[in-house]
């Protein structure tokens, strides 16, 4: 069963937003959530676990969202994974950030969440 | 002699002649007489009888008449004899008279010189002092012109010496050129015209020549003497006038420059007198109350100002400046200031008034006041940017830090929601208000964020009837469920206007939902949009550059009326304000309207809202029209 589950890697600086959202995606036993909440270590994170979809935030203090997924994008084995943008849109930086890419804005309930990463998924 | 004889003989011989005349006639009367008495004594002689023809008659008659002519003959000789004698004596007698009349005419005429000399030594005598004394150069010239006497003063005047001057020919001594060194002939010199013509001159325009060579401006006065009717002299008087040519040279240059400030100045420069009549004018208040200086001198000073000031007491404005209205010729008035001051002379009190037409000053005051308020509201409406700008950029500072424990604590609700036994329903309805809860501030972020992130626009022309059909498509849902009515009364072929259309959509979309909230039981919405021109200054209207639209723009309006409740008039004012907010606690945010506001004005556009006389509230919304081409 562990096998079936969807690797869902969150990167976001707020270790308490991705431990509530680990539980929600855990609870729903279709997940298997990691959490990375150093942006800098969102690559090498990334690379250990393989997930099936990311969550990035944007802002945070170490590294940027948009770099993150750049270094992603740039990794050979790592470039076909999605990653859904989680932020605030709130400032310029982030619009530019994240551009025309999938994003979720905060806050968000674990049920949209739920939906955009099936969604992502089944593409 | 022999004539006064010869005379006295003629008139002797016809008196003789006369004489006998008379007695021949007498003689005839006595014979006459005789024959009368003869006739009485002898009464037969025959009447008309010649007498001479009676014999005696004619005897007595001749011998009455030898005896009358030798009478008168020997008288006549007797006579003449005795006159010979008397005009003898006379004429000797005439003669030592005569003589002796001559010697006493000698005599007297002697003793008349020497009077006339003692006479003129005495007056020699008595105004020696006097012409020595005499602050005056007085020269006694001959009929040559040469200088017969001097004094003192004339000697001191010319640097001469009295002894010097005397003798010599006044004309080469006082001014034998003209002040500017040209030579002065004789026959132009008034001194030698008073010797000449024996008419007096006082000149005071010309030079006397001093010894050393120096000159010195001269006022003098010749004059002719006379004896007898002629003329045997001239007296010259004269002064140095250095002293008062300089007061008059002071004088004249300070009239001058008088006269050249108060005719260069452009201010009016007035004199009056203590009846108030005018009795100096200027150029420039000729230029100012439109009176040449002929019409303006002699009439009252008060005529200058508007009727209601003439009445004013000038006493206390005497040594200020004060703003009145002035009236011109033309019977225009304009604003004028007045600097009032006395001075007096020994005809009176005299007053100087200096007007300045402040017209322009007075125009750039008012233009000064409306760009003061023009700025004014300019810095208003920066302050307003600001703190709206401050407001936004709090809200997007605090909106990123409170969207993430918002998010936590939606993640928490949505995972002890799961948790919860179905059963619990207070546990359920607890945390379905936590939930709502954190929509409600969710909600409040987005109005913030919507505020802040509402300063970046993407124009395109728009045709602005097809954006309030997408906005009201937008609502519909909303509109369905209030049960009210939509009037749409939207213009075709609109001019294009450049907007935002998703902004401009989030504007109509907040004025619906406020309209529709204002109508909860159900009413009208009635949108409408037009196209005008502007000709009537008016708000946001006008010339400032504070206003939005300039007289002659064409704008784009859309109006939106609901016949809801209206707003109260304290209300009104603060419908704008971030946060203000009439709905009820947890309906509204209070960002809708101050949004709306933001985004139409980054437009260049207006909003009005006020309530309508019919009731309930008309929002309009104002572009301008994109021009053509």
């Amino acid at each position: 069963m562990t096998m079936d589950k969807k690797r869902i890697l969150l990167i976001d600086d707020e270790p308490s937003f991705t431990r509530m959202l680990r539980l929600n995606l855990e609870r729903t036993g279709t997940y298997e959530v990691r959490e990375e909440n150093r942006g800098a270590q969102g690559l090498a994170a990334a690379r250990e676990f393989k997930p099936d979809l990311i969550l990035l935030d944007v802002i945070m203090p170490d590294a940027d969202g948009g770099t993150v997924a750049a270094q992603i994008k740039a990794d050979q084995s790592l470039k076909n994974t999605p990653v859904v943008f989680l932020t605030a849109v709130v400032t310029k930086k982030e619009e530019g950030v994240i551009g025309g890419r999938p994003f979720i804005a905060k806050p968000v309930s674990a049920n949209e969440v739920i939906g955009c990463i099936e969604k992502h998924l089944a593409r | 002699m022999l004539e006064f004889s010869a005379v006295t003989l003629v008139i002797m011989v016809i008196v003789a002649a006369a004489i006998s005349a008379l007695v021949t006639a007498k003689l005839y009367q006595h014979v006459w007489v005789l024959k009368a008495y003869d006739t009485a004594i002898r009464p037969d002689a025959p009447k008309g009888t010649d007498p001479f023809s009676v014999p005696h008659i004619r005897e007595n008659f001749r011998n009455l008449l030898w005896i009358t002519y030798s009478s008168v003959g020997g008288g006549f000789v007797v006579l003449y004899i005795s006159l010979i004698s008397i005009v003898a004596r006379s004429s000797k007698t005439i003669n030592r008279q005569r003589a002796a009349l001559e010697r006493a005419n000698a005599d007297l005429r002697g003793a008349n010189e020497q009077l006339r000399e003692a006479q003129e030594q005495l007056v020699q005598e008595r105004m020696a002092p006097i012409l020595n004394s005499a602050g005056e150069g007085i020269c006694g010239l001959d009929l040559q012109g040469d200088i017969a006497f001097a004094n003192p003063a004339a000697a001191t005047l010319t640097g001469s010496r009295v002894e010097d001057l005397i003798g010599k020919p006044h004309h080469e001594i006082l001014h034998p050129t003209k002040a500017d060194g040209t030579p002065y002939g004789r026959d132009e010199c008034p001194i030698s015209a008073a010797l000449r013509e024996g008419a007096s001159r006082q000149v005071d325009d010309e030079v006397f020549w001093k010894k050393d060579g120096t000159s010195f401006p001269v006022e003098y006065i010749s004059t002719p003497i006379r004896q007898g009717g002629t003329i045997v002299g001239a007296v010259v008087t004269f002064e140095d006038i250095t002293e008062r040519k300089q007061g008059e040279k002071a004088l004249r240059d300070s009239a001058m420059r008088f006269r050249s400030v108060t005719q260069s100045a452009n201010d009016a420069i007035i004199s009056a007198d203590e009846s108030d009549r005018i009795i100096l004018w200027n150029r420039g208040a000729q230029t100012i109350f439109g009176y040449a200086e002929e019409d303006a001198l002699g009439t009252p000073l008060t005529r200058l100002l508007a009727e209601r000031f003439r009445s004013l007491d000038k006493i206390p404005m005497i040594g200020k400046t004060v703003e009145l209205q002035g009236l011109r010729k033309d019977g225009s008035e304009f604003p004028l200031e007045l600097s009032l001051a006395t001075w007096t002379a020994e005809e009176g009190l005299f007053y100087t008034a200096i007007i300045r037409d402040i017209t322009e000053r007075k125009q750039a005051e008012a233009k000064l006041k409306e760009a003061n308020t023009e700025l004014h509201a300019l810095q208003l409406q920066l302050i307003q940017a600001e703190k709206m700008e401050s407001v936004g950029r709090l809200a997007a500072g605090v909106a990123h830090e409170v969207k993430n424990p918002l998010s936590i604590v939606l993640m928490g609700i949505n995972y002890l929601a799961d948790q919860l036994p179905t059963a619990d329903g207070d546990a359920r309805n607890v945390l379905q208000d936590m939930e709502h809860a954190v929509a409600r501030a969710d909600s409040v972020i987005r109005g913030l964020l919507d505020f802040s992130a509402a300063s970046v626009l993407t124009l395109n022309a728009e045709d602005l009837s097809f954006v309030v059909k997408q906005s009201l498509l937008l609502v519909k849902h909303e509109i369905d469920r209030s049960h009210v009515k939509v009037v749409k009364e939207l213009a075709e072929d609109l001019p294009a206007v450049k907007l935002d259309r998703a902004k401009i959509e989030q504007v109509f979309v907040n004025i619906f939902m406020n309209a529709l909230h204002a109508m909860p039981g159900g009413g009208m919405l009635t949108v409408r949009t037009y196209a005008k021109r502007l000709t009537e200054a008016g708000h946001q209207v006008g010339s400032r550059k504070a206003d939005h639209f300039r007289l002659g723009d064409t704008v784009v309006a859309a109006e939106v009326e609901d016949t809801g409740t209206g707003i109260s008039a304290d209300q009104l004012t603060k419908i704008f304000d971030p946060f203000f907010t009439t709905k009820p606690t947890g309906k509204g945010t209070g960002m809708g309207l101050a949004v709306t506001s933001k985004i139409v004005a980054l437009h260049g556009g207006t909003i009005d809202i006020g309530n309508r006389k019919e009731g309930g509230v008309r929002a309009t919304i104002m572009f301008k029209a994109q021009e053509k081409g």
